[in-house]
């Protein structure tokens, strides 16, 4: 189960990839479950790794709610 | 450090890499990325030349261990962020042959990429092994693939992110259920396979884990379809008072229109 950190790190992870960047070594874990899941996928750009917003992760904004509290 | 692993083709047949079928699908292939060629149980996936970032000396061999889809992994390929993903859609460009659900709706995620647990803490690469029983590890991905989905849903979905249009809302909720909905079914089809190579006790315990990770999901999907629900039922409700109101504006309209005219009649 998702702890409340690394429910916060899957946030940055998928907000730092969701228009497409070079992978990191460091995302590599949260990557895994966010591929896993389609919210984002990996894709090949002149030999290096990268990663983008998957079928389910294009249906969200890139930017996380405001809070309204 | 190669990439290595016992893996497993999902089907519900039980005869997915029977030699009939291995036969029919692996024959003269030539579209994709990857060329697949098939001898007796021995199969070889190798990169065509100029594919985007794949290597031409690239190699994934598949060793079919049983007729019900078990089979060894084995890449020359150092474990590296490029060459797990490339050596992952070798395995799904094989997959594709034989397994009908990859890339529908009904999709076993657990199974789309074998080398993609490959990351510890200490920062080093850990690639998923098969450390003890094969059975009891291959479960153990089914049941973590669902956890992840429960995960994800809730973590992005419910805290974090806003969706783009509010239709969407019930697409990222049934696609997220479907998806782990078709995970239980696989994991149930490779017990009912390969259920009698587990102890008793720890099959029962792996389906009721199953079982309770499901609940998560469905806890989830119905929080989100509710919202939908509830936020569709206030938007109706809404143009509703707006409709009545227009109606009772023109009906008094009217009737004063009306009154206007008998008097007029009256008092010519």
């Amino acid at each position: 189960m998702c702890t409340w950190e690394e429910g916060k790190e899957l946030q940055r992870v998928f907000l730092r990839y969701y228009k497409g960047k070079e992978v990191r070594e460091d995302d590599l874990e949260a990557l895994d479950t966010l591929s896993n899941t389609d919210y984002l996928e990996y894709y090949m750009e002149n030999g290096k790794l990268f990663a983008r917003a998957g079928t389910i992760g294009k249906m969200f904004k890139a930017k996380p709610m405001t809070p309204t509290i | 450090m190669s990439m290595e692993l016992d893996f497993w083709i999902p089907n519900l047949s039980a005869e997915a890499a029977s030699i009939s079928r291995l036969e029919k699908h692996l024959e003269n292939d030539s579209n994709g990325n990857f060329r697949i060629v098939h001898k007796d149980k021995k199969i070889v996936v190798t990169a065509k030349k100029d594919s985007n970032g794949v290597q031409s000396d690239f190699c994934l061999n598949i060793e079919i261990l049983d007729y019900h889809g078990r089979c060894h992994l084995n890449c020359n390929r150092n474990a590296e962020p490029a060459s797990i993903y490339i050596a992952n859609e070798a395995w799904n460009a094989f997959r594709r042959k034989l397994d009908g659900c990859e890339g529908t709706i009904y999709d076993c995620s657990a199974v789309r990429e074998p080398f993609n647990v490959f990351h510890s803490s200490t920062g080093e690469f850990n690639l998923h092994k098969n450390a003890g029983n094969f059975y009891i590890d291959m479960s153990n991905r089914f049941i973590q693939s669902v956890e992840r989905i429960s995960d994800t849903m809730n973590h992005i979905w419910s805290n974090g992110m806003e969706i783009k249009r509010r239709r969407y809302n019930i697409d990222v909720a049934t696609r997220s259920l479907a998806n782990a909905k078709a995970n239980k079914l696989y994991f149930d089809s490779f017990l009912n396979i390969y259920g009698e190579r587990f102890p008793a006790k720890t099959t029962k315990a792996k389906i009721k884990e199953m079982e309770f990770r499901m609940k998560k999901v469905e806890i989830a999907y119905d929080a989100i379809t509710t919202i939908r629900n509830t936020d569709y039922e206030s938007s109706m409700h809404t143009i509703t008072v707006i409709a009545l109101l227009i109606s009772a504006i023109a009906l008094a309209a009217d009737a004063f229109i009306g009154l206007n005219e008998l008097f007029q009649w009256i008092h010519p």
